[in-house]
């Protein structure tokens, strides 16, 4: 993957954040994903398909979707907006990314993982990169892998 | 004017039920995926459609072609955050009358839909002049 494939997706965490004037999102360097990478509580996984082959994930913490639902204008949040929420954060950076490429651009519907120690590999033999990204103070990271 | 929401996401299902509230429509159903949402069209028959592409079970570019079989003349909004070129195109060649990315701003959506009253009036206008005059 080249440095400005994933800066396209970093765009697309910008650009879905903007939406909430109150708040800018802050992204921090990337890096390869390692070992002893930080599954926050919830995680979203997109597959992508067609011109590009891979994946996109993000995870994120109880604490930031709640402020996200908060900020969305939805009430009381619980675990099933929760999960629609980072489902929606996940398809938005990916989807949005599809006008980059050329050729067909498939994304999956999100599949949500939570809960303690969950991990998270992607189907590609190519390195992956972490963006760790902060919105209202809220610690977060998004990975891609794609080939 | 009737108008239909599908959307996988509940979120994302409200937030444009919200920013409808402001324009001249009734929301007549709301549905989370392609299946649900041919089923529901039918038994509304909605003027209106805003429509998600990657939803589970049957995703929206089918469901936008099986919709203008069943109504021709329904106006159909995809609302997608697929951005891609050749997505846009095969919807709007299929027959969608509009292709809004996500994330929506509100008057993103209620421009597109009040042109859309706009011209239906107009229509309407014209077919009254017509009959008139003969």
């Amino acid at each position: 993957m080249k440095e400005e494939d994933l800066k396209i997706y970093s765009d697309g965490v910008v650009n879905y954040f903007k939406q909430f004037a109150e708040s800018k999102v802050v992204l921090n360097a990337p890096a390869l994903k390692s070992d002893n990478f930080t599954f926050f509580d919830y995680s979203a996984i997109i597959g992508i398909s067609g011109a590009v082959k891979g994946g996109i994930y993000i995870t994120v913490s109880t604490a930031m979707l709640d402020d996200l639902i908060v900020a969305m204008g939805m009430g009381a949040p619980d675990d099933s907006l929760r999960r629609d929420m980072i489902g929606e954060v996940a398809n938005n950076i990916s989807g949005n990314a599809g006008d980059k490429f050329s050729g067909e651009f498939k994304i999956s519907v999100p599949i949500v993982v939570t809960g303690k120690d969950h991990n998270i590999q992607l189907p590609v033999k190519i390195p992956a990169y972490a963006v760790p990204f902060e919105w209202k103070g809220h610690k977060s990271q998004f990975v891609v892998g794609t080939e | 004017m009737k108008i239909m929401i599908v959307d996988d996401s509940t979120i994302v299902r409200k937030v444009i039920e919200r920013y409808l509230a402001i324009t001249q429509v009734e929301i007549v159903a709301h549905a989370s995926n392609g299946v649900e949402a041919i089923e529901m069209f039918k038994q509304h028959m909605p003027d209106i459609v805003t429509l998600d592409i990657t939803m589970p079970e049957m995703d929206g570019i089918e469901a936008l072609s099986k919709m203008l079989e069943i109504k021709p003349d329904a106006k159909i909004i995809m609302i997608s955050a697929l951005s891609s070129k050749d997505t846009v195109v095969k919807a709007i060649n299929l027959g969608a009358s509009g292709y809004l990315i996500k994330p929506v701003a509100a008057h993103q959506l209620t421009d597109k839909i009040n042109k859309i009253l706009e011209a239906k009036s107009e229509r309407r206008r014209f077919k009254d002049l017509l009959r008139r005059r003969s």
